[in-house]
Parts: structure tokens; C-alpha cells; sequence
């Protein structure tokens, strides 16, 4: 094994094989990994029914009054392994006008994703994070936000206000769900 | 190239250590007998490797240990191969460990001036099998779970401390979350860095004092062929590592990676086995009760413990040639031995045991069921075995599908419905106040019985009276007293249905026990029996097509429908799910 004679050519050959194979291991032990680690990209981890929200009685809501915060409570998630009923996504602000028109704004702003809170005093949505500021149909009034308030799709059926609740991408122009 | 390489030569110096890295010279020169300890290092390599992965995806709590390494298992993608990898590895590392310590046995390298290094290896070999020990309870799975509580509960019967030694490993009286949280911290934190200080000594002195060459070959002879690491020695251990690593990655796919068991289960019999490293020991455990199994089950490893530890202390002769130490080699050799057949004899014990392949076949069976469930479903807040609730009356659905469905449900029924609602105190107003109605009989052709013509207090005593038949716990007992009154006086019932259960009945069903699950079971049966619909049924007899526990499930699951509220009447159909 041991050959006392060997080479320059030989010390070169197991060089370049053990580089070789040590690369190949590496290699094919880098394919399964890299894919495990890529799992989650594309994928819906966190999920939960796209369905409607029960969020308030439409009788709550005061015609031209102040808009009121409602919690958006799914009525099961899917988080990777485990299931979970009533779990909170979100919350959104509701108004409803005079002619008894109910709205919803997500409050997530669009900006950045802060929850954007309501001035009472000044009669808009601010965002506590970087002063976005929205008036009460949601159009941006001032600070960085690159759109409105994303309207969320809302129905009223037997007295009760339901709410989609939809994820927008943040601090883009336009709204393309997440 | 070179330009950056001189760059960062004159910044860190990094040829020379390379160099010392490199260029250790071999007396004797290259040989595969020095593998196993850079075979050792790779697999370490990969056991880190893989289990930084496995720890992206994995909770070490009691609720949602199972179910994220199902999720790793079944969902991540190659989760199964690096979990298996993960698994397979420690295996392997037990493997070479052992041939490592022979290999340096056999070569005398435990002789002075090594004594501390080959401590050290020892010490390390009691590492692996705590990381094998603590790594096996994380999936808390029923095998993991069962095996596990078997040794802690050896390390609890240890003399004076035991019972404080047992509660500090599993973090109080019970296995439960301050288990596995002290099982992961133990496994990835506390034993991943003694072990690296320990390498790093090992290797250090390893390198202080040189390999140990041939013991056959004179000191002139071995610096003829004195060779450099790298690369002659370099490629032997790439290819030792090469070799290892295929057989590993074949053997993985070969098994899909490595089981995991049905979530554990406290309140199950099971009958677990641990991993093979550790059958010596469960094994020889077998063959004592009492207290001798105490005094074994604490004192083998603390014996061969000793005995590998004391090698060097008791073998002090200079020579290492085998034949002048074979009494010492032949103490380790048997110590090998002893350990590989008790490891034989144990798997064909459990081969030749039925009642055990009986108990695998089920627990893998349960394992897929748990695991499809999991995939499906979710696993519920409450963790692991709350994984079957789930499943809930999934026999009974299919039953439901296939011969129920057709005639109790949606449009084209010939039965009344079956839905949300079904026997619920709403369910008993609707079918008094209008029995013939096409929700009810109006499909069939036992259409006789007339509306019930009370109203107010009374009508609620009769609906309370039909309603307490079903067995519901929410009864109103002095509405029911007086329905009992108007069943056999104003409200003319009594003239066609009986209410006791036993009598066969007059021309309508006997009400006694009906939508109980008892009942249920029975009529399901035979709907025929002249107690319920006699020559009149129009529903076929299920008593040869399904047998009493199908038929008690589906009872199970139309009650279970009561509680339900129906879906908003639009189409006049409840899909049973």
C-alpha cells in the first residue's frame, strides 16, 4: 500500500480523486437538504378558510358614525401539523354610511403591515408605525403607504355583517393577494 | 487565484496551518485500519447536518412533538430522508465507534503515553449512546415513549439518588412537556458541545502523539515507508467516508427512511422495544428479576464501563504485539461478542415470538392510520393522540355512503330525512305537527299517522316525551310525565304505538328507546321487526351485511347529528360527511 516509489502522478491521481469524491458526497447530500430547506416557499403552511366571517350585528353599526374594529376570527386554521379552531387572522374596520352601506378595511396597513389604528379627534385612520394616514373611505391622506386601505370583501345577510379577510402584498402600488 | 490566495496568506497565515493539517507524517505510511476515526468525524458532520434540518421543523412539546415530526415525515419534502439519514447515522456511528475502539485495541494504542486518549474515546462512546438514549423519545412516538420510560425508570432504581436522578432527567414525576423540553435541550445543546470539547481534545492529543503504526514492523521499516496524511491517507478516509455514506443513503431509501410509530399513548399497552445498541442490555435484563435486575440493569455498564476504562491501567507492558496481550484483547473481544449475540438473540426471539408480530403488525397499522389522519386532518391543539378524534364515525360515514345515503338523503330520498337536526326536540315539533310532510313519510308508503292536533304546553310534553326516548341528557321530567298522560289519553297515540320497548307495537313502530343508540342498532338491523315497522318496512334488513359494531357506529353518528344545527333549508339537504 505503501509504495515507497510512487510518484508525482500518483500523488496528483489521489488528490484529484479525493477531492472528487468528497465533492461528490457533498454534493449529493446537499440535493435533499437544499430541497427540505425550500419546502415552505410557494407553499400554503399557514391556511384557513376562505370563507365569510361572522364579525358583528349589523345593527351595531351607526349610520355616518365612527368605524368600529372587528376581529376576524377564521373558523379553523391549518399551521403546518397542527388544526386549530377560532383562530384570530386579522381585524378589520367597518363603517357604514348614511345610506347604510356597511364597508370593511383591512387594518393591516398596507405599507409595511402595522395595524392602523383610528383618530377619533382627526377623523382618519393612522398608522402608529411610519403616519400613514387615511381618511374614513380609506384613500391615503399622508406618510409612505404606496396605496389606500385594502377594501375587504363584506356582506350583510340576516342582520349579521360577515368579512372575508384577504392578505394583500405590503408596500406595493397595486393589491395582489399573498 | 493565486493573488488572493497570497492575500490571504499574509492575513492569516492559513499555508502553515494547512501544512501542519496536511502534512502529518505516517510512519508505516497510509493504511484503511486508520479510517474509522475520520469516518467518525464525517458521520458526526452529518449527524449535525441533519439534525439542524430536523430541528427547522421540529416541537419539543408533548402536544406537538408527534405531530411535527409526522409533518417531517410525511409532508416537508425529503423530510423522511433526513430524518431517516439522521436516524441511520447514529446507528452507523455506533457501528464504527465500535470498530474504532477495536481497531486501536488490537494496535495497542490505549499504551502509554495514549492512556487519556483512550479514556477520552471511551467517554465519548458513553456520549453517543446518551445522544441515542435522548434522541429516541423526540418523535414521542408510543416506541420512543415506551422504550424511553423504560430507562428512566432504571436510572429512577439507582441506589440513594435515583429517584431525584430520575427526576431531574424527566423534569418532575411524569413524562410530559419538562421531559421533552430536558430530552431536546440534552440532545441538541448539552451533549452536541461536550461532545465537539471532547473531539477536539481527542483529536488534539491524537495529533501530539501520532497514530499508532504497525506493531509488526521495525522502527527502521516504518520510517521507510513513512508517508504524508494527504493525500495518501487523505484518500483512503475519503473513500472509507465515500463508502460509508452510499451504504447509509441505500439503506435509507431502501427502508423510506426510518418508522414512526403511532403518537404516544399513556393510556395504551405497548410493548416497545428499544434500539438495537441498546438490546444487549434488554436482553440480558430478561434473564434476572428482582433485585438482581436492579443490580444488573445499573451494573453492566458500569462494568464494561470499568473494564474498557481499566485497559490501559492493567495492560502497562511496552510490547504491543498482540500475542504478548491476549489476555486483555481476548476481555474486550468477549465483551464484543457477548454484546453482538445478545443483540442476535433478542431479534430472533422477538422473530420466533407471534404474539409480538401480531403486536408490530397492529402498531404499524395504527402508525398509518395516525399519521393519514395527520396528514389530512391536522392534529388538533390537544396533540398526538387527539389525532383520532379526527376520524370520528369515518366506518359509519362509509357505511352511510354506501347503503344509507341513497334513501335518507337529498332529493330523490324514499326514506325520511336524515340530516343536522335529526331527532332534536325542532326535528320531533316538525314530524308530529306534520308527519306526512316529504321531510318525513310523505316519501314512503307508511303514510297513516295523523298530525298531532295539541298545541302549546301540551305539544311541548309530547315532543319532550318523544324526545327523552333518545337517551338525551337535557330532559324536562315533568314535561315528560305529562306527555306520558297525553300519549295515553287526549293525544290518541296509544292506540298505534307502544312506548315501552318490549311489546311488539299496535300498527305503528313501538316508541320505546327510539334514536337511541341501542335502539337505533337494533332497528338498523331489522326495521322489519313486527316491534317497529313489521311487513310495512320498506328499508332492508342490515343485520347479515353489517355486524353490531358498524351498525352501534352508525347509531353513534345519527345521534351525533342531533347536536348539529341544520344548514340553512335551501335544497333541503345536510351532506353527510
Amino acid at each position: 500500500m505503501a509504495d515507497p516509489g510512487s510518484s508525482e502522478n500518483r500523488r496528483g491521481f489521489l488528490k484529484g480523486a479525493t477531492l472528487a469524491l468528497g465533492g461528490a458526497v457533498g454534493v449529493i447530500f446537499a440535493v435533499p437538504l437544499v430541497r427540505y430547506l425550500l419546502f415552505p416557499v410557494g407553499r400554503k403552511v399557514v391556511s384557513s378558510a376562505s370563507e365569510p366571517v361572522d364579525v358583528i350585528a349589523e345593527s351595531a353599526l351607526v349610520p355616518g358614525g365612527p368605524p368600529v374594529q372587528v376581529a376576524i376570527v377564521a373558523a379553523e386554521q391549518r399551521d403546518a401539523w397542527g388544526k386549530r379552531d377560532k383562530v384570530g387572522v386579522g381585524s378589520a374596520w367597518l363603517s357604514k354610511d348614511k345610506s347604510g352601506r356597511v364597508t370593511a378595511l383591512s387594518a393591516v396597513c398596507p405599507h409595511l403591515g402595522c395595524a392602523v389604528g383610528y383618530d377619533e379627534g382627526g377623523k382618519v385612520f393612522r398608522c402608529p408605525c411610519h403616519k400613514s394616514a387615511f381618511n374614513l373611505e380609506g384613500v391615503k391622506q399622508a406618510g409612505p403607504a404606496k396605496r389606500g386601505m385594502d377594501p375587504l370583501p363584506v356582506a350583510v345577510a340576516g342582520g349579521r355583517v360577515k368579512v372575508t379577510f384577504v392578505r394583500f402584498r405590503p408596500d406595493v402600488p397595486d393589491r395582489t393577494p399573498v | 487565484m493565486s493573488r488572493i490566495a497570497s492575500w490571504l496568506e499574509e492575513r492569516t497565515g492559513y499555508r502553515g496551518v494547512l501544512h501542519v493539517a496536511l502534512d502529518e507524517p505516517l510512519p508505516g505510511g497510509a493504511s484503511f485500519a486508520y479510517v474509522f476515526g475520520s469516518i467518525l468525524v464525517f458521520l458526526l458532520l452529518l449527524q449535525f447536518t441533519t439534525g439542524i434540518f430536523l430541528a427547522m421543523s421540529y416541537s419539543a412539546s408533548a402536544t406537538d412533538a408527534w405531530a411535527s415530526v409526522a409533518y417531517i415525515q410525511d409532508q416537508v419534502t425529503f423530510g423522511w430522508f433526513v430524518r431517516g439519514l439522521h436516524s441511520h447515522g447514529a446507528s452507523a456511528m455506533v457501528i464504527i465507534a465500535g470498530l474504532h475502539l477495536l481497531q486501536t485495541a488490537l494496535y495497542g494504542a490505549y499504551k502509554k503515553p495514549r492512556e487519556l486518549n483512550w479514556i477520552i474515546g471511551v467517554l465519548m462512546l458513553g456520549l453517543l449512546l446518551a445522544f441515542a438514549l435522548t434522541g429516541y423519545l423526540l418523535p414521542w412516538d408510543q416506541t420512543g415513549y415506551w422504550a424511553t420510560k423504560v430507562a428512566t425508570g432504571i436510572a429512577g432504581s439507582s441506589p440513594v439518588i435515583g429517584p431525584a436522578l430520575q427526576q431531574v432527567v424527566q423534569g418532575g414525576n411524569e413524562y410530559g412537556n419538562l421531559t421533552l423540553t430536558r430530552f431536546f435541550s440534552l440532545h441538541v445543546l448539552i451533549l452536541p458541545a461536550t461532545l465537539v470539547l471532547l473531539v477536539t481534545v481527542h483529536v488534539a492529543l491524537f495529533r501530539k502523539h501520532g497514530h499508532t503504526p504497525q506493531w509488526w514492523l521495525k522502527d527502521e521499516e516504518l520510517a521507510r515507508r513513512q508517508r504524508p496524511f494527504w493525500p495518501d491517507q487523505m484518500f483512503r478516509d475519503m473513500v472509507a467516508m465515500a463508502v460509508v455514506f452510499a451504504v447509509l443513503v441505500i439503506i435509507n431509501l431502501y427502508t423510506r427512511g426510518v418508522q414512526l410509530d403511532a403518537p404516544a399513548d399513556p393510556a395504551s399497552a405497548f410493548d416497545a422495544r428499544p434500539e438495537w445498541y441498546f438490546r444487549p442490555l434488554f436482553q440480558a435484563l430478561k434473564y434476572f428479576s428482582g433485585t438482581m435486575e436492579k443490580v444488573v440493569a445499573l451494573g453492566t455498564p458500569v462494568v464494561v464501563g470499568g473494564i474498557l476504562l481499566a485497559l490501559p491501567f492493567v495492560d502497562r507492558r511496552d510490547s504491543r504485539s498482540p500475542g504478548r496481550r491476549w489476555k486483555e484483547l481476548t476481555a474486550v473481544a468477549l465483551l464484543a461478542v457477548a454484546a453482538g449475540g445478545l443483540v442476535v438473540i433478542s431479534f430472533m426471539e422477538d422473530r420466533g415470538d407471534d404474539r409480538y408480530q401480531k403486536g408490530v403488525k397492529a402498531s404499524e397499522e395504527q402508525a398509518r392510520r395516525a399519521r393519514t389522519l395527520a396528514l389530512e386532518q391536522g392534529v388538533p391543539p390537544a396533540g398526538g393522540t387527539s389525532v383520532y378524534s379526527t376520524e370520528r364515525f369515518a366506518r359509519a360515514r362509509a357505511v352511510w355512503r354506501d347503503d344509507c345515503a341513497g334513501c335518507h338523503e337529498g332529493r330523490a330520498r324514499k326514506g325520511p330525512e336524515i340530516a343536522s337536526g335529526y331527532n332534536s326536540r325542532d326535528w320531533v315539533r316538525a314530524f308530529l305537527q306534520n308527519p306526512g310532510d316529504k321531510r318525513f313519510f310523505g316519501v314512503t308508503g307508511i303514510n297513516e299517522m295523523k298530525p298531532v292536533k295539541q298545541t302549546g304546553v301540551d305539544l311541548d310534553a309530547l315532543v319532550e316525551l318523544v324526545y327523552a326516548q333518545t337517551g338525551a341528557k337535557d330532559v324536562d321530567a315533568v314535561l315528560v310525565e305529562r306527555g306520558k298522560a297525553l300519549f295515553d289519553g287526549a293525544g290518541d297515540c296509544s292506540n298505534c304505538h307502544s312506548i315501552d320497548g318490549k311489546e311488539e307495537g299496535g300498527t305503528g313502530p313501538n316508541l320505546g328507546g327510539r334514536g337511541s343508540a341501542a335502539v337505533l342498532t337494533e332497528f338498523i338491523a331489522r326495521p322489519d321487526h313486527p316491534r317497529w315497522f313489521g311487513e310495512k318496512s320498506e328499508m332492508p334488513t342490515f343485520y347479515n351485511k353489517y355486524n353490531g359494531m358498524e351498525r352501534r357506529e352508525v347509531a353513534e353518528w345519527i345521534i351525533s347529528l342531533r347536536e348539529k344545527r341544520p344548514v340553512a333549508a335551501r335544497g333541503g339537504r345536510q351532506p353527510a360527511r
